[in-house]
């Protein structure tokens, strides 16, 4: 990860889009944000819009950009960015191409 | 352009420059070059990819290879990035966008935006959604760059053209704030503004933000307050409660089963006709005093939520016993309904129940999402369910619910050309996809009778299209059902002109129905106040769609006429 949260692409032009990176996307998106100003960590204590109402939106866009099924104990312990790349890394969601 | 270009070298870039391999690589063709290209970006020699890129791309015909191009040049483009070469990353986009534009455009827009060259991005936000209208981001970027740039009206439309191209409840929850928030910052429109409560059981938040866009969609512009959730006994009983104080014009009431009518809940599997009786009276009691309390603080019409019969029986095959939960909420809800119309004037039903049923009760709940966050619709109601409101909303304002349907003849109310196949080579009747046909005239029948008025504009022959609507034996319609018929029109928004003139009503009173896509589009290009509505290619699926279109509802139809 960089100072930014995010890891940068591997090899030198980069490939395809961590799944940080797209974390973040999402988390931006969902909560009206611009990914490149997330703070970081970017967690429900540092983005106020991050709520418990929009949290469910949040979790809806992971699942419909993932193309995953997220448990209760899951949706409830996605509390950071980080939190939710390692819900995502343990059920082997697919890293989109960038 | 890159400050540099160097010459090509592929393997050691303290090489002295190599023409000959450079020259064997031109004649070699594209493919050659993009695996130099790759190579080099691997590397991390991005200048000297750049060479090898743009000479394939001069002669690269082949869409696979041409595809191939563009996705290196993004990456040569974000190594660029990386090292601040913005200049050069720039010019790797612009050819990237020629050649694979679904996939450069985006990026390039993004990255001229961040340099501030605001009108550019904006033209390729608007061609990025041209290229892929499924994908949600570019609208969003493309309505926040318009609200950036203080350019309201626009953006207000591109965040409901995402609505309207992806009509989902994530789309409506993304939407919703920003629709709200430009509402204060558009020029007024008269006769828009509305003032909503809801209240309820549960958490209403999805649904406040899907009812906020349904009614954005149909033109209004509301306001709405949401009560606590399980509160509304305390905030209706309180004259001084935040939902008086608001002044509603309309509240909603949308209580769950379990808390008017708990005594069912508790139901055993088998129960005397007698006791079943009285186990629905508490709850109804509760309904008529939760009315009564409301009416005496405010006159404000409200739509009370019906109860969902239950999906699941509670008691397995004895649900199939007449006595059942089933049969008993099916019984609440007939009760209900004469109770709001015998006893309360302006409190309407919603038939959240029907809603239910349309979605499918099984996944009317995500039961993850209620346990987690206290959401009691799943993303597959919440939609349906705001649009049952904004039906009500339209109907009881009367001067936005449209009156008059006006349609075309060929390939609309009969399948063919009546001109080219004559009255008995066209297809209607009981055989498909004839009867496709009849059960759309059924449909149209159906709003005649209820009051609303039925036109036909069609560049179809006069002599012949009258033919077959006067003798035609299949046609439910005859031509005495249209209150006003332009056939044989050359121009069709110049036909629905002249219809709505002949009726005395507004153009925002008709909604068009056209089976040609041309004709749809000049409609709406010379007649955006007629509502000119999509429709589907099959003709199997024609019916349900007009009955989705849900925009003919009145209060009294009487008054229509």
């Amino acid at each position: 990860m960089t100072e930014h949260g995010r890891r940068r692409p591997e090899g030198a032009g980069g490939g395809d889009v961590s799944l940080d990176a797209q974390v973040c996307q999402v988390i931006a998106a969902s909560f009206d944000l611009d990914d490149d100003n997330l703070p970081v960590p970017a967690s429900r204590e540092t983005i106020p819009e991050w709520t418990s109402r929009s949290h469910m939106m949040l979790v809806l866009n992971l699942e419909a950009h993932f193309a995953v099924t997220f448990s209760l104990e899951q949706i409830v312990d996605m509390t950071s960015a980080a939190a939710i790349a390692v819900v995502l890394s343990r059920i082997g969601a697919p890293v989109q191409e960038g | 352009m890159p400050e540099r270009r160097p010459p090509l070298r592929l393997v050691d870039p303290e090489l002295p420059p190599s023409p000959g391999v450079a020259d064997a690589l031109r004649a070699a063709g594209p493919r050659v070059h993009l695996l130099a290209a790759s190579v080099l970006i691997d590397a991390g020699a991005l200048d000297a990819a750049w060479e090898p890129l743009e000479e394939a791309a001069r002669d690269a015909h082949d869409p696979l290879v041409r595809e191939e191009l563009g996705l290196l040049l993004l990456r040569l483009a974000r190594g660029w990035e990386d090292r601040r070469r913005r200049e050069a990353a720039r010019a790797a986009l612009r050819l990237a966008a020629q050649l694979a534009p679904r996939r450069a455009v985006p990026v390039l827009a993004r990255h001229l935006q961040q340099e501030g060259a605001w009108d550019e991005a904006l033209a390729l936000w608007a061609r990025a959604i041209e290229l892929d209208p499924g994908e949600a981001d570019h609208h969003l970027h493309h309505g926040r760059l318009l609200e950036a740039r203080g350019r309201h009206g626009e953006a207000h439309a591109a965040y409901l053209r995402l609505v309207e191209t992806l009509p989902t409840a994530r789309s409506a929850l993304t939407v919703a704030p920003r629709l709200e928030r430009l509402a204060g910052q558009l020029p007024p429109a008269p006769g828009t503004a509305t003032r909503i409560a809801m209240l309820g059981s549960a958490t209403l938040d999805q649904l406040r933000d899907c009812l906020m866009v349904q009614a954005h969609r149909a033109g209004l512009r509301p306001r709405i307050h949401l009560g606590t959730p399980d509160q509304y006994e305390l905030e209706i009983a309180d004259g001084d409660s935040g939902l008086h104080r608001f002044g509603a014009e309309v509240v909603i009431l949308a209580v769950h089963r379990s808390r008017l009518f708990p005594e069912l809940e508790r139901l055993p599997c088998r129960v005397p006709a007698s006791e079943f009786r009285e186990v629905i009276l508490p709850g109804l009691d509760r309904v008529r005093s939760l009315l009564g309390a409301f009416r005496s603080h405010s006159s404000a019409r409200v739509l009370l939520h019906n109860m969902v019969v239950p999906q699941l029986p509670a008691s397995g095959t004895v649900e199939a016993d007449e006595l059942g939960l089933r049969d008993a909420f099916h019984h609440v809800n007939l009760l209900l309904a004469r109770l709001t119309h015998t006893e309360f004037g302006d409190v309407h039903l919603v038939d959240e129940d029907a809603v239910q049923g349309r979605c499918g009760k099984a996944g009317a709940t995500d039961p993850r999402l209620w346990l987690a966050a206290g959401m009691p619709w799943s993303e597959s109601v919440l939609m349906p369910l705001a649009q049952e409101h904004v039906r009500h909303l339209l109907a009881a304002r009367g001067d936005r619910a449209r009156s008059c349907l006006v349609v075309g003849l060929d390939n609309t109310l009969w399948r063919g050309r009546v001109a080219e196949d004559g009255a008995g080579g066209v297809e209607l009747g009981a055989r498909a996809p004839g009867n496709a046909f009849q059960l759309f005239q059924h449909q149209l029948d159906l709003l005649r009778t209820s009051g609303v008025r039925l036109a036909i504009c069609s560049k179809a022959d006069r002599d012949a299209a009258v033919a077959l609507l006067e003798t035609h034996p299949d046609m439910l319609l005859r031509l005495g059902d249209f209150a006003a018929t332009r056939i044989g029109c050359a121009s069709k928004p110049a036909g629905v002109r002249e219809i709505a003139a002949e009726l005395g009503i507004g153009l925002d009173s008709v909604v068009f129905w056209d089976d040609s896509p041309e004709e749809r589009a000049q409609m709406r290009a010379e007649l955006p106040q007629v509502l000119t509505p999509e429709v589907p290619a099959d003709p199997a699926r024609h019916r349900q769609a007009l009955v989705d279109l849900a925009v003919f509802d009145s209060i009294d139809r009487r008054e229509r006429r």
